[in-house]
């Protein structure tokens, strides 16, 4: 009973702050974000105006000197493009590959449980030791080329390793589990009534797949295709251990100038219009796709 | 000319049989109900017309033609679904639309019939709403509207009333009627619902078990009830159990467990000694203060609960031969009755309905 005699004062004081318990949900996380992520942006953006040094010096004097490096030599340009490329490359590869995939498992009556289980399995071992085994894979010597070689497809082996596509392969293929889930989940809720409504009126099978179920997981495709898409274009593993030399993305780049170049105002100005580029894809695709209105304008 | 004919239709879904040789026939322009409780088997079996489920054996005919292994955008048929299943992606003009589209309707005629099937269900202009802009009844407007305008041979419906809440429900239902009598097309209607069945129906089939237990017109379902489930499932009713005593000239004489005797209308084809079910609808029931000399049947009794539904007073009475029988009575000429007070019960031989006996 002494427990509830004190509830009472509780519940009036809160009451009184009705923006108590919001604030006790979100403060814990707002804080981590605020000390690690902004704090530490705030400093990059602070870094890209101050002045470089040889030998790793920064120099507190404010310059666009570190931006215009990046616009006058064409080399980081084209960095960037082709880390853009290489993000929209294996967004679509892993979308073509995923979209049957979570098809099927959204489809499945008897539920895909084990079946999901097994696409989260290879979360259990390390990011670093996944693309490791794709060197395995992909080497001269390696399985794919000896396959290919025992079945006579090919007379000698491909040079797959350290190139552009492996960097696509080993991407897609760590990417397949994010573009799944969020599609399998947006196809499980779409009512399968409304396929049905449709064969009823006069669909195919085919005319009731477009009509219906792929306009209804846009969404899915669409949370599925960003967070493939960013990690791609700013992924640093795969291309330092599959891509070899001429393969480097903005991540790659971007390290090189901190950890060894020293040029940290340098590297901070390339982060940042790196950052400003992946926003400016992100607010493309939202108005391309125009999630928002596939349901038509809010009440 | 029959629009929907049903031959010995069975569908399994492994060991579960869901529709059991089932064999109808309906008739062009009829409003035909399938009527039973959950798991009886009618949504299968209109699901089966529609063409989204195939039967595991017996033919389906449209129009005479058969469409047993026709999928559905291949027979004509319409179907509104219990939740509508509106695209929600698509306005109004392209939901209703969407049939014609696939029937390769020129644009122009698109147009006109969607603003034809608009007016029909008194939602003019509505085309550029989207579902969710709807109200439940709105969208259930729209659902009809979007089956009719392709004028299928019959359209299914669903429990398509059993989302709205009371009131709209009793107003759609009389809607629905119109509309059907308006446009002259096939329905075949599912529910659960007798009230609906008795009152929108030319005739109902009552489904148990997969089976179908009995087609008739309402009147027929209600009055001449062919089995025990059709008695229990329409109304309100007793049920006395007992066996065939003697046939007399117009009337049959029933001797009930308890050990009373009641005549009940002719029926000679029943064996005497027979175990039968006497059925006697609580609204044929009535209470008196002494014995009702002009009925068939006087009985004393006690009162052993009131239920006062409004239009209505539900009695349970206690027999001095130990029966119960529920009597319901118009809440304007109900006595006033308090628990326990003795009073007299009355009906006729021909309130009773003789049931083959259970078991």
């Amino acid at each position: 009973m002494t427990v509830v005699a004190a509830k009472p004062n509780l519940m009036k004081w809160m009451r009184g702050h009705p923006f108590v318990p919001g604030l006790l949900l979100v403060g814990p996380t707002a804080i981590w974000l605020f000390l690690f992520l902004v704090v530490p942006m705030a400093l990059v953006l602070l870094y890209s105006f101050w002045t470089y040094q040889l030998g790793g010096v920064m120099e507190r004097t404010l310059t666009l000197e570190n931006y215009a490096r990046f616009f006058s030599q064409p080399l980081y340009a084209r960095i960037l493009w082709h880390s853009i490329s290489v993000g929209l490359q294996t967004t679509v590869l892993a979308l073509i590959l995923s979209y049957p995939t979570a098809y099927y498992l959204a489809r499945r009556p008897s539920g895909s449980h084990l079946l999901i289980f097994l696409i989260l399995v290879p979360f259990w071992t390390s990011y670093l030791i996944r693309i490791f085994s794709w060197m395995l894979i992909l080497m001269e010597r390696g399985v794919l080329n000896s396959v290919l070689l025992s079945l006579g497809i090919t007379q000698e082996p491909i040079r797959l390793l350290f190139t552009p596509l492996a960097v696509v392969i080993g991407m897609t293929y760590s990417a397949l589990p994010f573009m799944i889930l969020p599609i399998y989940s947006v196809l499980r809720g779409i009512s399968p009534d409304l396929v049905q409504a449709a064969k009823t009126l006069g669909a195919n099978d085919l005319q009731a797949f477009v009509e219906v179920t792929l306009p209804l997981s846009m969404p899915g495709v669409m949370a599925g295709s960003v967070i493939v898409f960013i990690q791609g274009a700013g992924n640093f593993l795969a291309p330092a251990i599959l891509g070899g030399t001429g393969a480097d993305l903005m991540a790659n780049v971007i390290a090189n100038r901190f950890l060894e170049a020293f040029n940290w105002p340098f590297g901070s100005a390339l982060s940042m219009i790196f950052l400003v580029a992946m926003l400016a894809c992100l607010l493309l695709a939202n108005k391309w796709a125009a999630l928002e209105s596939i349901y038509g304008p809010r009440k | 000319m029959i629009d929907v004919e049903l031959r010995s239709v069975t569908k399994q879904f492994g060991s579960v049989v869901a529709v059991d040789r089932v064999s109808l026939q309906v008739r062009q322009g009829e409003f035909l109900t399938l009527l039973g409780p959950s798991g009886c088997g009618k949504t299968t079996t209109m699901r089966l017309i529609a063409g989204l489920e195939t039967p595991t054996s017996g033919e389906i005919l449209i129009r005479e033609e058969f469409v047993t292994d026709l999928p559905p955008y291949h027979r004509n048929v319409g179907l509104m679904f219990q939740n509508y299943a509106l695209f929600p992606h698509k306005n109004v003009f392209d939901n209703i639309a969407f049939g014609l589209k696939y029937r390769k309707a020129p644009m122009e005629e698109r147009k006109q019939r969607v603003k034809e099937s608009l007016d029909l269900v008194r939602l003019h202009g509505m085309e550029s709403r989207y579902p969710r802009q709807l109200s439940g009844g709105q969208q259930q407007r729209i659902a009809l509207a979007r089956a009719l305008v392709v004028k299928p041979a019959v359209l299914l419906l669903d429990e398509p009333l059993s989302n709205l809440d009371l009131k709209l429900r009793e107003k759609m239902r009389v809607e629905l009627k119109q509309i059907q009598e308006q446009v002259g097309i096939t329905f075949i209607f599912v529910t659960h619902d007798q009230q609906e069945a008795l009152m929108l129906s030319d005739r109902v089939a009552v489904m148990d078990e997969g089976k179908i237990i009995q087609v008739g017109t309402p009147r027929e379902v209600y009055e001449r009830p062919q089995a025990r489930f059709v008695a229990e499932f329409v109304g309100q009713s007793n049920f006395l159990e007992g066996h065939i005593v003697a046939h007399h000239s117009n009337q049959t004489e029933v001797k009930l467990e308890s050990g009373l005797y009641l005549n009940v209308p002719a029926a000679p084809h029943m064996a005497e000694g027979g175990k039968v079910t006497v059925q006697v609808r609580a609204e044929r029931v009535c209470i008196y203060p002494e014995r009702p000399l002009a009925r068939g049947h006087g009985f004393g009794a006690t009162v052993e609960r009131m239920l006062y539904v409004g239009d209505t007073i539900q009695y349970l009475l206690r027999l001095e031969s130990h029966d119960l029988l529920m009597a319901t009575c118009p809440t304007t000429s109900a006595p006033p009755l308090v628990r326990g007070a003795a009073v007299w019960i009355g009906f006729d031989a021909e309130d009773c309905i003789l049931l083959p006996g259970e078991g």
